[in-house]
């Protein structure tokens, strides 16, 4: 088992990092290129204002909380801000860091990084509810959010049962390779599905470039189609 | 010329030559224990002399063997390698570009790399030749208990070979190896048993150098003959060409060929 | 058609991402870390084959700049582009794979200041960097053809002639040189590869199967993107091109094949007269130096050598021989293939299979040396079918492949539109094999990532039931110590004596041998085993609550820190009582290593011999011979210990 382990932490987690890395650099590059480059003199028209207000608010969600999908977005914002602080500045993981490339990061402590894993699963399990009981969600649904949201719940989980060895009911070497494997797959998928967001998520309202749209023109359409009243 | 004279019948394989060397070339004490049983003649970038034992309690040494005229600094492309003025030949590290030629050049595999460093050069036995610049004893010469290996003038320790091998004939076999052998070494060894088989087999009289330095002399000589018969031959069938196209049929051709060599 | 093309270029991108991952591992970890060079084989792959292999195989610059400009056969005027193009590349891609293979790749530029006349590697040094810049220079006029600089390309044609001519004789050189650069060999390389004529051999088999390999890359290409030009039409539809070199023979109706094979049959014979001449002077040299018992003895070198020379010039001059295949692109793809293969060969054996023998240990190139090796070929590769397709190098004008710069809008459904669509791009596709091909190759080649190379040593061999002696030889049969156990035990008082030596006891041990810890002769060894403590400890002390096998997680590393070595508690915690303080050994806080056998051993007996020295009267208790003296006086005794034992 703990040769197993061994082979995870290295030469599979290299494989599999160095793969989220090149798929997410190989978006950024294309998008940018397409974006900056190749439509570059349709950039002109574009009202830069508008498309970074509305990226600011997608990511901050104020705005929703006062229209309609107040508890998925104020959740999956906690995920977001959660989830990242936990992976990146654990103690623990803080360690990997300086091994594998010398980064000396700022850790946060160990209190609160098990309340901000517990956050973490519990803003999963409420997006995995939302998915199933909220009917505007259920619509929209794919069998890949799911999957997704389950692959993503398990190295939290694993995580924090192989910190816990008390409430541990799995031997310390299964868990912590669950961990690891899982987090590994989570890498390779990363840039292959909707969770290479990280990096397109920046080019999502630039890329009203390609739509060659006016700014604003979605609000014509949605007046066009459920009258002046509907606001999208 | 200096030389260093090894009667192996003295030697008792007590390697205190080759921790001298080690510590006066600041080599790597413990990697050079470990290339003692890796390497296949005990020579390594860590380890510029060795003791073999080619017998039952017969030991012989095996280094650089400073040869009169050696087939590495022939070799050599920047002249990286060459001859002190007593005799050592040495390796300029600033010239080196690590192309290892002397590697496969040398006919007694002396020339070692240091492979595990990512700024590797090439490692040999330099005779102690800034110590025997002062007129010093090598620091294997000095740290041999036995005097088995003595330094000295090259010509000097070969009369003291024969004149050893000649007094004792019933014990020495009646051959000075690196007398004769690629045009000569400078270390000289006696002994009772054949060294034939260890690292001198069956070595030629002629120094490697012979085999290619002549040649390579002629290359000029090569190049500029070749080009002033192609020059030559050029001409000709230049003229030919336009003979031929006065005269009629590959006119037209001829013509064509010059508009496009224009173009 | 350009299917085909498309996936060449992505098995040459393969390995260019391949190659660039082995190029930064080698700069990176330097030669010893990457390669399987030793001392004994000091020349590799790269050297050999990309470096010598390659620069042969691109000669088809100079000869066929020899029969148009010099001799001006004009049917072989086509051709003249590909091959300087080709000569161009290979040299190129030779001098770049070079780079990696010097140990200071930084300092390339030193032959050009430091001189040594004497060597031949100088020589070839000065020719390859002087034919480079000339096949340089030839090619300058088909690049700027498409700028319209006329006058320039009008200067360079005027002086193509004078130009030409210098190329060809630095070519003489350089290719009988690189030959002689084994002639310093002579009592190394294997004697059915050494021979005075090296140098005429390599001359004349570079030149026959330089010309050969212009063909198979003639033929290659154009079975790629102009089948017509050489393998005919496919269809009835248009008048068929009848391959025949001389229309008098009669025999007109053999198979319709394209307008170029007249050419290609033709040119082949140029060829193939080079390599039968090659051919007649490797037999003639075999009667000359009396080479036939060497070579029927059977070994493995003679069935080389054989395969090598079938190869290279039986093979190819059968086939041009027989005219049908001759004038068949298949049969002439054949030959040509099998030339450029054998030569290939050919400078394997002489750079590195014939210093087999001699050096004593076999050299297979590691990955990481095919992958740069073959790396470099195939972005040379891409290059020439780059320009090709964007220059015109071959004469034909045919419709440019352009790849569809399809452009794709962000979207977090990125597995159907940026990834699958982009297969049917150019440059967004070899990004995709980008994203795949690279951590595979850091993963395969980073030498931390392989097995450990060291050789396990088993330290003493000696004898565990009485020990009486204990015979340490360092896996060096015929060299060998005897520690006399049994005689320091009585020596230094019986029983209570072994905690003066033996420093740990562990847990069902009396006294625990040294070499338990101590594993490697001149090696530190990790001796710490998780597994064993992990079982071990549990069963000492009880936490409730916890997970069976967790329990011992929680004894040695401390809550709230990272489980690694530096959170746990140290092994004196635990092995107090195992330790003798009797005798002065400084243990650390964590013994995870143990010294080296040889350290231990020289360390404990010296210490203690130079204090007994003065109290048994013994002055040479101290020195190396005491010990070792095995070497040469003992051999008697060894007799009497082994005959002690025996009554043991």
């Amino acid at each position: 088992m703990e040769q197993w382990i061994e082979f995870a932490k290295g030469p599979l987690f290299a494989f599999t990092f160095l793969i989220m890395i090149l798929g997410l650099a190989r978006h950024f590059i294309i998008q940018f290129y397409s974006i900056f480059i190749s439509k570059g003199k349709q950039l002109k028209n574009v009202s830069w204002r508008k498309i970074f207000s509305d990226m600011f608010s997608w990511v901050v969600p104020v705005k929703h909380l006062i229209k309609g999908t107040r508890i998925f977005s104020t959740v999956s914002f906690i995920f977001h801000v959660a989830a990242i602080l936990v992976s990146v500045f654990f103690i623990d993981h803080i360690v990997l860091w300086q091994n594998y490339l010398g980064i000396d990061l700022p850790s946060i402590g160990r209190a609160l990084a098990d309340i901000l894993t517990l956050v973490v699963i519990g803003c999963i399990l409420v997006l995995i509810a939302c998915r199933i009981f909220v009917r505007r969600q259920r619509e929209m649904r794919r069998k890949s959010d799911y999957v997704l949201l389950i692959m993503v719940l398990l190295p939290f989980l694993f995580g924090f049962l192989a910190g816990h060895p008390a409430i541990n009911p799995f031997p310390w070497n299964t868990a912590m390779l669950i961990h690891i494997l899982s987090g590994e797959a989570l890498f390779v998928v990363i840039p292959f599905t909707k969770l290479s967001h990280i990096v397109l998520y920046f080019f999502d309202r630039l890329s009203v470039v390609h739509w060659q749209l006016k700014p604003g023109a979605g609000d014509k359409v949605a007046k066009a189609l459920f009258g002046e009243e509907a606001k999208v | 010329m200096v030389a260093v004279l090894m009667d192996i019948t003295k030697c008792t394989g007590c390697e205190k030559c080759v921790l001298a060397c080690i510590e006066k070339n600041n080599l790597n004490l413990e990697k050079s224990y470990f290339d003692r049983i890796t390497a296949r003649d005990g020579l390594s970038s860590d380890r510029f002399l060795s003791i073999n034992k080619i017998d039952k309690d017969r030991f012989a040494r095996l280094s650089c063997m400073h040869c009169l005229d050696p087939a590495c600094i022939s070799a050599c492309l920047v002249g990286g390698i060459t001859k002190s003025p007593k005799g050592a030949v040495i390796y300029d590290p600033d010239k080196c570009i690590g192309c290892r030629y002397c590697m496969l050049a040398c006919p007694f595999h002396i020339p070692r790399y240091e492979w595990n460093v990512t700024k590797p050069f090439m490692k040999k036995c330099n005779l102690c030749y800034d110590r025997i610049k002062d007129d010093e004893l090598p620091a294997c010469v000095e740290a041999c208990p036995n005097k088995a290996i003595v330094f000295g003038d090259r010509n000097k320790l070969l009369k003291q070979a024969h004149r050893t091998i000649n007094s004792k004939p019933e014990k020495y076999l009646q051959h000075v190896w690196g007398e004769k052998e690629y045009g000569g070494t400078s270390i000289l060894c006696i002994s009772d048993i054949d060294l034939a088989k260890t690292g001198w087999s069956d070595k030629p009289v002629t120094p490697i150098p012979h085999l290619t330095e002549p040649l390579i002399e002629k290359t000029p000589v090569i190049g500029l003959t070749v080009g002033g018969f192609l020059v030559g031959l050029n001409w000709i069938i230049r003229r030919r060409m336009e003979f031929s196209g006065q005269n009629g049929e590959t006119k037209n051709q001829t013509k064509k060929e010059d508009g496009q060599g224009d173009a | 058609m350009l299917n085909k093309a498309r996936t060449l270029k992505d098995i040459l991108w393969f390995f260019v991402f391949f190659g660039l991952v082995a190029g930064i591992f080698r700069l990176w970890f330097g030669l010893g870390a990457t390669t399987n060079l030793t001392d004994s084989v000091p020349w590799g792959l790269w050297k050999v084959l990309n470096m010598i292999a390659g620069v042969a195989l691109s000669t088809c610059g100079f000869t066929i700049g020899f029969l148009v400009y010099v001799l001006r056969v004009e049917k072989f005027k086509p051709l003249i582009k590909p091959a300087i193009f080709v000569a161009f590349l290979g040299y190129g891609s030779s001098c770049f794979a070079l780079l990696f293979d010097i140990g200071l790749p930084y300092r390339f530029w030193h032959p050009l200041f430091m001189w040594n006349e004497h060597s031949f590697l100088f020589e070839v040094f000065w020719c390859v960097m002087l034919y480079f810049s000339v096949t340089f220079i030839e090619l300058m006029p088909n690049i700027l053809e498409k700028y319209k600089l006329k006058k320039t390309v009008g200067f360079l044609h005027k002086i193509t002639i004078g130009v030409v001519i210098i190329g060809i004789s630095l070519s003489t050189l350089h290719h009988s040189s690189l030959g002689s650069l084994f002639l310093i060999t002579p009592y190394r390389l294997f004697p059915l590869w050494y021979s005075s004529l090296l140098p005429v051999y390599f001359f004349t088999s570079a030149a026959g199967c330089g010309i050969m390999f212009l063909i198979f890359v003639k033929i290659l290409y154009s079975k790629l993107y102009n089948p017509v030009s050489v393998f005919g039409e496919q269809t009835n539809g248009k008048v068929p091109v009848v391959c025949s070199l001389n229309r008098n023979d009669g025999n007109t109706a053999t198979k319709e094949y394209g307008k170029d094979m007249p050419m290609l049959s033709s040119l082949s014979i140029v060829g193939a007269s080079l390599l039968a001449i090659y051919l007649i002077l490797k037999i003639y040299d075999l009667f000359r130096l009396n080479l036939f018992n060497t070579l029927l003895i059977g070994t493995w070198e003679s069935w080389i050598y054989i395969l090598e020379l079938l190869l290279t010039a039986v093979l190819p001059l059968v086939l041009v021989i027989i005219k049908k295949s001759r004038r068949s692109p298949y049969g002439l793809g054949t030959a040509t293939f099998s030339a450029s293969l054998g030569l290939a060969l050919n400078r394997l054996d002489v750079g590195i299979i014939g210093y087999f023998r001699d050096a004593g240990s076999a050299y297979f190139p590691s990955l990481t040396e095919w992958a740069l090796g073959i790396g470099v070929i195939a972005a040379a590769a891409l290059v020439f079918l780059f320009v090709a397709e964007n220059f015109s190098i071959f004469d034909e004008q045919w419709k440019v492949y352009k790849i569809n710069k399809g452009i794709f809008k962000a979207s977090f459904d990125t597995i159907n539109r940026v990834w699958q669509a982009a297969l049917h791009s150019g440059l967004q596709r070899t990004t995709i094999i980008g994203v795949f091909v690279l951590p595979i190759a850091f993963v395969l080649m980073y030498p931390q990532y392989k097995s450990d190379k060291g050789i396990y040593v088993v330290p003493a061999s000696g004898l565990n039931t009485i020990r009486s002696i204990l015979i340490i030889n360092a896996n060096t049969p015929g060299m060998s110590t005897e520690f006399p156990h049994l005689k320091h035990q009585e020596t230094l008082g019986k029983e209570q004596s072994c905690i003066e030596c033996h420093h740990i006891s562990l847990p069902d041990d009396k006294s625990t041998p040294c070499s338990r810890c101590h594993r490697k002769m001149f090696e530190k060894t990790l001796i710490f085993n998780h597994e064993m403590h992990k079982g071990w400890v549990a069963a000492d002390r009880q936490i409730p609550g916890l997970q069976p096998e967790n329990k011992t997680c929680a004894i040695c590393h401390l809550p709230g820190l990272p489980k690694d070595i530096n959170s746990a508690v140290g092994c004196m915690e635990c092995h107090k009582e195992d330790i003798h303080v009797a005798n002065t050994l400084n243990l650390p806080k964590q013994f995870l290593y143990a010294d080296s056998y040889f350290y231990v051993m020289h360390k404990r007996c010296i210490g203690c011999h130079q204090e007994r020295k003065q109290g048994v009267n013994k002055p040479n208790l101290d020195q190396c011979s005491n010990c070792h003296q095995s070497y040469y006086t003992q051999y008697e005794t060894k007799k009497e210990l082994y005959g002690s034992l025996a009554s043991d």
